[in-house]
């Protein structure tokens, strides 16, 4: 997860990006190359156009280095250009992709069961249980469960991609979490009365009638 | 702590988040005091760390070659970009301006030379592009021809036509000099224009014999069926430009007065020399000696000037240069005789030659 040390080093390389230094500029583009594609995709499943959006963040990054301001966090940075590039670029380009972009536009943040890590803590079937409970939140809901537990952006730095303020995106967030926690509540009470069924069935017929 | 609004907000929080990921290696001691900081149940928990390890995004990394890849093409764009430097968007914006203006211009551009393609080339006579062909009948025959419309022709002896190769525009063109009797194919969008001397006839389909040889002093215009008009650059007739001949009159217009006169004579009288029939009604000598003259491809001379005024009617239908001579004398104080034919150089006869003079008795 986040080493502590990872926002200073990150403000380092900018400051010397922006004073020209074209190592540095790789080795941001190198580190966050990945995680920004994948975000990207979410928004727009269109794999070469999100990586020349990427591309074109850095280019325009390069080119006004001299008028940039210092940041405090890089990655939060270069997530908001890469959405706003995206969103622009899509607009722009609608006769191109139009016939992608009615159906695309119907899949952003939509995840799969492979996208999460397996663990002991929780059972597949919960799994199965919690994704379809993320799928049916709204597409900012979403959007926003990714910012924050993939890529581990703060509140402040939330609200201002969606141009919200801060605690209306707190807000959001809450309403979210508590779905999917009383969606695992509901579900493992379940498993539990099931369970019992399964160890005692002649005696949970008789109750159930 | 006092506990929050809903447990699920805890998942929020960064410290209590380091508490779940390590969670399996407490000891009960220490999982009890947690209970009692966050008034959690084991049950609370045990959801909040369903909760948490569901929500770990499989972290996704790209092969470092295609990191590689995807950088060194944005260095090259870069690069591209940087060779065309921001100096030229002026030139780019002045590009984008021209093409505007083109955008523009092009319709009127269109407009305006498909106007003079199809229009202009009709106010001159000779088509820019078709060639012009002509047609010269020598004295002593008449020929019948077919125009590129499939209009016919008969040229009388001593007469020429000229019309393009073929007809394209709003008009067909024919120059008449001389006499021709003209069948024109129905067109109504296409009127054929005669100019014969110094008029133009605009005809849509007819049959209609114009006489116009330069010697004579009127265009004479027979109209045999359906419908002409004459008109003359300089005449005016009844106030209009145009006159409408009618089926079996005859127009004679006169260049010098700028008259014009309608002669109520049978259309036989004008259309006959294409069947190889000669009449002559009220005609003076002068003018039959000049149509037997082409007729017949002879040279004939009147040397009495006393006699051309004088005026015939007669009707040759088989008959040779000889006996339609001997016949008008017989009517006419005139006496003719020829000349013996001249051998040329080259061993051909010149044409021959026949004088006219007064009886004599």
């Amino acid at each position: 997860m986040v080493k502590l040390s990872e926002h200073t080093d990150d403000k380092v390389l900018w400051h010397n990006l922006k004073a020209g230094d074209k190592h540095c500029f790789n080795r941001i583009f190198r580190k966050y190359y990945s995680e920004l594609y994948y975000y990207g995709i979410k928004i727009f499943p269109a794999p070469d156009f999100v990586k020349e959006c990427i591309q074109e963040v850095f280019i325009r990054v390069w080119e006004t280095r001299k008028s940039l301001a210092e940041v405090e966090n890089v990655k939060s940075y270069l997530i908001v250009s890469v959405r706003r590039m995206i969103l622009v670029q899509k607009g722009k380009d609608k006769t191109a992709h139009n016939i992608e972009i009615g159906q695309a536009e119907n899949y952003s943040f939509f995840f799969d069961v492979n996208e999460f890590e397996k663990h002991e803590e929780i059972s597949d079937e919960m799994r199965q249980t919690l994704l379809t409970a993320i799928n049916s939140l709204t597409k900012n809901q979403r959007e926003m469960i990714m910012l924050f537990f993939y890529h581990e952006l703060t509140y402040p730095e939330i609200a201002q991609i969606f141009e919200i303020s801060i605690p209306a995106a707190r807000n959001l967030m809450y309403r979210s979490l508590i779905h999917l926690r009383e969606t695992i509540g509901e579900k493992s009470l379940n498993t539990m009365k099931n369970m019992f069924f399964l160890l005692f069935p002649s005696v949970s017929v008789k109750k159930m009638e | 702590m006092k506990r929050a609004e809903d447990i699920s907000i805890l998942i929020t929080d960064k410290s209590f988040q380091k508490i779940l990921s390590e969670w399996t290696g407490f000891s009960e001691e220490r999982k009890a005091e947690i209970y009692s900081e966050y008034e959690l149940t084991a049950k609370d928990v045990e959801i909040l760390l369903q909760l948490w390890f569901g929500l770990d995004f499989h972290s996704f990394e790209h092969p470092q070659t295609i990191i590689e890849e995807v950088l060194e093409e944005t260095i090259w764009k870069l690069a591209e970009r940087k060779n065309t430097p921001s100096e030229k968007h002026p030139i780019k914006r002045l590009y984008e301006q021209f093409a505007r203006i083109a955008a523009i211009l092009i319709i009127p551009i269109i407009i305006y030379t498909t106007y003079i393609q199809f229009f202009k080339v009709d106010q001159n006579l000779p088509a820019v592009t078709s060639r012009l062909v002509t047609v010269s009948s020598q004295s002593g025959t008449i020929i019948n021809m077919t125009l590129p419309d499939g209009s016919e022709v008969c040229l009388n002896a001593g007469s020429s036509i000229s019309y393009p190769n073929h007809f394209d525009g709003s008009t067909r063109k024919v120059l008449l000099t001389g006499e021709a009797y003209f069948q024109v194919v129905k067109n109504k969008k296409v009127p054929m224009v005669v100019s014969a001397g110094n008029v133009n006839l605009k005809v849509y389909g007819t049959s209609f014999n114009v006489n116009a040889f330069p010697y004579e002093e009127s265009v004479k215009v027979t109209l045999v069926e359906g419908s002409v008009s004459l008109s003359s650059p300089s005449g005016r007739f009844k106030g209009k430009k145009e006159f409408f001949i009618e089926p079996g009159q005859t127009v004679a217009y006169f260049d010098n007065s700028k008259k014009l006169t309608v002669l109520n004579e049978d259309t036989f009288f004008y259309t006959a020399w294409k069947d190889g029939i000669l009449v002559f009604r009220n005609n003076t000598f002068a003018t039959v000696l000049k149509q037997l003259s082409r007729k017949f491809n002879v040279d004939i001379e009147l040397k009495d000037q006393n006699l051309a005024s004088i005026p015939m009617d007669a009707t040759f239908r088989d008959e040779n240069i000889n006996e339609i001579l001997r016949l008008l004398a017989l009517s006419t104080p005139f006496r003719y005789y020829y000349d013996s034919p001249r051998k040329l150089p080259d061993g051909t006869f010149a044409k021959s030659k026949i004088y006219i003079d007064k009886n004599k008795d």
